[in-house]
């Protein structure tokens, strides 16, 4: 199916919080109470529509744990958006999320636009982490805030479609260089070549150079 | 095996299997090879295998392993790459020291065995650089070919074919490193529209083009340039589902392997290690992993681990010595190793056989995988199965036992229709199940499978909302006041040996055993009454079962015991015997006399080897004493394991002798009161039960050693079969082993080098699809002459010619004839000892193995 924008996500976060649930419920709108553990890197894509305008949202499910942060940090470059997820019920994953941003940053581009999540708000009556607190830890480093529940698809669909519009409102405002594609941001063949956006001819890295036999 | 290996789930679908029959060509002058997989009109898939050698000769493999060998063009030089086409054309590539490039095009639809396969196009070019990769497709008459080189340039064809092969090329510089893959993905956008994309992987970048016409191509997509990431090697994994999947080049680098989509990258799969080759054979991603050389062999080891990505969990993973690569066929994959000894059983080329889907599936639950189990039979179209019901069932069976309860129930439902009900609610019986029993049975009355006694179940279920679920609260008075209130008097009747039911079967007991302890603790006075009042208005049939629960409470059982007793004096003797046990455990705390004991044992209703018993085990040497005179009449033991045991507790036990001469069926009872009481030591009654077991064990051995012997029968059978099946002989008969006229007509040629003319076989007859069998080794022919010969004629000369003549004219045209013949003379048996049936000798092997 056509588009008008491809946007890449990457999901980040510790191990066991939910992030492969978040895909899933994006994705397929279901939940699978039981997760193996993500070995490596997951994908996953979906079409939204964002002002009138096909949007596909390619997402990559990383591995939170430590033994594929190597993996992970290879993804972060060509991303134009990070879902943050840390776990309500367990404090500590919300301690490590300032190292889990300032690796995001790090090694992403500038403009990646970064989404706090606090996922598993179905279970209010585990909870370790207040929402005042995720509130406080987004407004600090900027980020924009979201408590979800992959088990009840809360706010699930909000998390990616808002990450997608800021994305979007980026692009209007000609803060991302879409014609590389390093930052996480292809244009479709759908794209109207009215819109002022829309770069030269192809929006190609340059083709290669080529000569007859 | 590398750490990220360990990481992932691991089960075995697959096993790897010698194919002896295939003749091979020498390994070691193999330079490339390539293989193409075709559809035949029926629909059949038929493959096609190249081995390209060092003397320019190329040997072309049917799907029967049938090979035909012919010399290239040029068949001086090596041929560096080969590709085939799904047509069956083949491109080959030789190069020469100044770098000279000859592509030829060979048509393989046109190969015969003297001729070989006709050169329909070539081309000559000058470069600089050696040539590292070749592929090749066709699509509607259009032929895309790329060669790449070390120097990172490729030629690229796109058009359709002519003699000329550069006419449609074009050479395009794609980067400054060796390029070491090229594929290509054509996109259907309409019927008549399409987009050929082309994956270039070099070592440190991974590229995506459009193509256009005359080898031309329009953009270039930058998907992958990691300069400190080499890639190793790379394949494609066709889109399953073109509407709704993206083809994807899969890369291997060192730390992983990588997906890439036209639009980027895509998942990745974290398996550590030099990857060899990669390939992609239905739902699997075969990786061939460089094995670390140890310090004891000097061999290079390879890792070849199957991924099945979507299920996300390795299926096979096996370490193999002299690996040179893989050949990947749709659904097939081969395994070519250069193992220098070469003998019947050992070969060059092996399978990767799948099990089939019922071992997968036990292997799968066997460790617990019920959704990947549910997933594979989903792949294969069986979701609504009995095979599926019955994973299903099993996996709600394990969820019972973690106390997902919720999610059994799901799984629970969905076998409805395939699993019979009481399997599932026999499950479900337990109190604390009710709901979830009653949320079965509603799902179950929903559906058309349920039965008048499902209804009655629900409506029982339904009424029964007072009883507790999983908020039970063992101090909750209402729990108390509904049990207390059962009233049932039938200790009568099971003092006259009718058990009568127990109320509500044993739920009640089982409330009791789970929530007893803790309401005893928490208010002891309370349940103590509560336990009372159960006890007086319940059957016998749970009584003792009540007094495990109240084991610090003697006093309390003993006198409740005494008072049944009392009111029912007929009851059941096991009560009577509890009573003596509670007795002398009070005795033993001095708590009463051995007068107050000695009177209880003059009851009549108690039974004499279970007083001794008792008393024995609790050393009440007066009760055995009393009961001393009446062993004489007591039943020897005669049972073996029996014997042993009582022995050995009478040379322990020298004093107590007469106390172990009891019946047999008494033994179960001395070992289970043995290990409850500290006199008798539960290590002594260790060797009589080790000695069993060790005996099973023995005997499981043996059998185990069976069956592997039988394994390794058939294994050397089924390589016999092949050898049979795949090695077709020849041989030319002069004459037909029937009538014995030379075969200058119609014949049929049978491997056991029996002939026979088509006619004489009655060929005709044979409808298609019945299998020919030959009718000489079959014994179904039987030459003789007519017997009237002998008997009407004393004429030598005339039964000679009688015989001859028939022997022409009779059996070469008269299709009954042999039916109606008998064997007579030996000189006409079919079955000649005049020419020796190669296959003898592997009749041998077969009988050998039989």
């Amino acid at each position: 199916m056509s588009y008008a924008y491809l946007f890449k996500y990457i999901i980040i976060g510790d191990t066991g919080v939910g992030k492969s649930c978040l895909l899933l419920q994006f994705t397929d709108k279901r939940f699978q109470p039981v997760h193996d553990l993500t070995i490596g890197v997951e994908f996953g894509a979906r079409m939204i529509t964002i002002d009138g305008k096909q949007i596909k949202l390619q997402i990559w499910d990383t591995a939170g744990q430590e033994a594929f942060r190597s993996i992970t940090r290879s993804y972060y470059r060509g991303a134009a958006g990070a879902l943050l997820v840390y776990d309500i019920t367990r404090r500590e994953t919300f301690n490590h999320l300032t190292t889990w941003l300032e690796d995001a940053r790090q090694h992403s581009n500038s403009n990646m636009v970064i989404m706090l999540i606090g996922n598993k708000s179905d279970l209010d009556s585990r909870r370790e982490v207040k929402k005042e607190e995720g509130e406080a830890f987004a407004r600090e480093h900027g980020l924009v805030f979201m408590e979800t529940s992959a088990r009840t698809a809360a706010n699930v669909e909000e998390a990616f479609i808002n990450t997608a519009k800021e994305i979007y409102e980026k692009i209007q405002e000609g803060v991302f260089d879409i014609n590389n594609e390093a930052n996480g941001i292809k244009i479709g063949q759908q794209h109207s070549p009215t819109n002022p956006s829309l770069p030269g001819s192809g929006g190609a890295a340059g083709a290669a150079n080529s000569g007859c036999c | 095996m590398n750490s990220t290996v360990l990481e992932w789930k691991k089960v075995n679908f697959f096993d790897i299997v010698g194919l002896p029959f295939v003749k091979f060509p020498n390994i070691e002058e193999i330079t490339c090879h390539c293989f193409n997989l075709t559809k035949s009109e029926a629909g059949e898939s038929n493959n096609t295998l190249v081995f390209c050698d060092k003397n320019g000769q190329l040997h072309v493999y049917f799907p029967n392993w049938e090979c035909i060998s012919f010399k290239s063009q040029h068949c001086q030089r090596h041929i560096r790459q080969c590709a085939l086409t799904s047509n069956n054309l083949l491109a080959t590539v030789t190069q020469d020291a100044t770098f000279v490039v000859h592509i030829d095009i060979y048509d393989l639809k046109k190969l015969s065995k003297k001729q070989g396969a006709p050169l329909i196009a070539s081309a000559t070019i000058n470069t600089t650089s050696p040539t590292t990769c070749i592929n090749a497709v066709i699509e509607d008459k259009i032929l895309i070919l790329a060669l790449g080189f070390e120097n990172g340039d490729i030629l690229l064809h796109y058009g359709k074919l002519n003699r000329f092969i550069l006419t449609n090329s074009r050479r395009h510089s794609i980067s400054a490193h060796a390029i070491n893959g090229i594929h290509f993905d054509i996109r259907r956008q309409s019927t008549d529209k399409q987009t050929t994309y082309m994956f270039v992987t070099c070592v440190d970048g991974v590229f995506c083009f459009t193509i256009k016409e005359k080898g031309a191509i329009d953009q270039k997509y930058i998907l992958d340039n990691n300069k400190h990431a080499y890639n190793h090697c790379c394949t494609m994994r066709k889109a399953s589902n073109a509407e709704l999947d993206d083809s994807m080049l899969v890369v291997g680098r060192e730390d992983a392997i990588y997906c890439y989509t036209r639009d980027g990258r895509g998942p990745c799969y974290a398996i550590e290690g030099e990857k060899k080759c990669l390939d992609w054979v239905g739902h699997y991603l075969i990786v061939v992993v460089q094995s670390p050389k140890t310090f004891f062999s000097d061999k290079t080891k390879v890792t070849l681990i199957v991924v099945d990505t979507e299920n996300k969990i390795i299926v096979f993973s096996k370490q193999l010595e002299d690996f040179l690569f893989t050949i990947s066929e749709n659904e097939v994959c081969y395994i070519i190793t250069n193992t220098e000894e070469r003998d019947n059983s050992c070969t060059n080329i092996f399978k990767l056989q799948q099990y089939n889907t019922n071992t997968k599936i036990r292997l799968l639950i066997e460790q617990s995988m019920y959704n990947i189990a549910l997933q594979l039979l989903s792949r294969e179209a069986l979701v609504s199965s009995y095979d599926t019901a019955c994973v299903r069932f099993q996996y709600g069976n394990h969820l019972v036992l973690k106390g997902d309860m919720g999610r059994a129930v799901i799984e629970y439902t969905k076998t409805i229709g395939f699993i019979k009900p009481y399997d599932v609610i026999s499950k479900l019986l337990f109190s604390r199940y009710t709901e979830y029993l009653k949320e079965y049975v509603y799902e179950l009355l929903k559906s058309n499978h349920s039965k008048n006694k499902h209804l009655q179940l629900f409506k029982l279920l339904d009424q029964n909302k007072c009883k507790p679920k999983n908020d039970f609260n063992p101090g909750n008075n209402v729990f108390f006041n509904t049990t207390g209130n059962v009233n049932l008097d039938t200790l009568l009747n099971s003092a006259n040996g009718t058990q009568s039911k127990s109320f509500e079967g044993n739920e009640l007991l089982h409330l009791h055993l789970e929530y007893g302890p803790e309401s005893l603790m928490k208010n002891p006075e309370t349940y103590l009454k509560i336990v009372k009042s159960v006890i007086i208005g319940n059957t016998t049939k749970n009584i003792l079962c009540f007094f495990s629960i109240l084991s610090e409470y003697n006093e309390f059982c003993a006198k409740l015991l005494s008072e049944i007793i009392g009111s029912y004096p007929t009851c059941d003797e096991q009560l009577y015997d509890y009573l003596l046990i509670l007795y002398l455990g009070l005795w033993r705390d001095k708590k009463i006399t051995t007068d107050f004991v000695l009177d209880f044992l003059n009851n009549g209703r108690l039974r004499l080897e279970k007083v001794l018993i008792i008393c024995r085990l609790y050393i009440f040497l007066n009760g055995i004493k009393q009961f001393h005179k009446n062993l004489n009449n007591a039943d020897l033991v005669t049972d073996g394991g029996s014997d042993k045991c009582v022995h050995s507790l009478i040379k322990s036990y020298p004093d107590l002798n007469h106390v172990f001469e009891l019946r047999t069926s008494s033994l179960l009872m001395i070992l289970n009161s043995g290990f409850r009481n500290n006199s008798i030591q539960a290590l002594q009654l260790k060797p009589f039960i080790r000695e069993s077991i060790v005996q099973n064990i023995l005997d499981s051995r043996n059998e185990l050693q069976t069956i592997e012997n039988l394994k390794k029968k058939i294994k050397k059978a089924d390589s016999t079969l092949s050898l049979y099946i795949n090695n077709p002989i020849e041989f030319r008969n002069s004459t037909c082993d029937i009538c014995r006229q030379s075969l200058n007509m119609q014949s049929v040629y049978f491997l056991c080098q029996h002939s026979f003319h088509k006619q004489c076989l009655i060929y005709n007859k044979l409808r298609r699809g019945e299998e020919a069998i030959c009718v000489a080794c079959s014994g179904e022919i039987h030459y003789s002459p007519d017997q009237n010969v002998y008997l009407e004629s004393t004429d030598t000369i005339s039964v000679i010619s009688k015989v001859i003549s028939m022997g022409i004219v009779e059996v070469a045209t008269n299709s009954e004839f042999s039916r109606n013949i008998t064997p007579i003379k030996q000189p006409y048996e079919i079955k000649s000892t005049t020419s020796r049936n190669p296959f003898s000798s592997n009749v041998n092997i077969s009988e050998g193995i039989s």
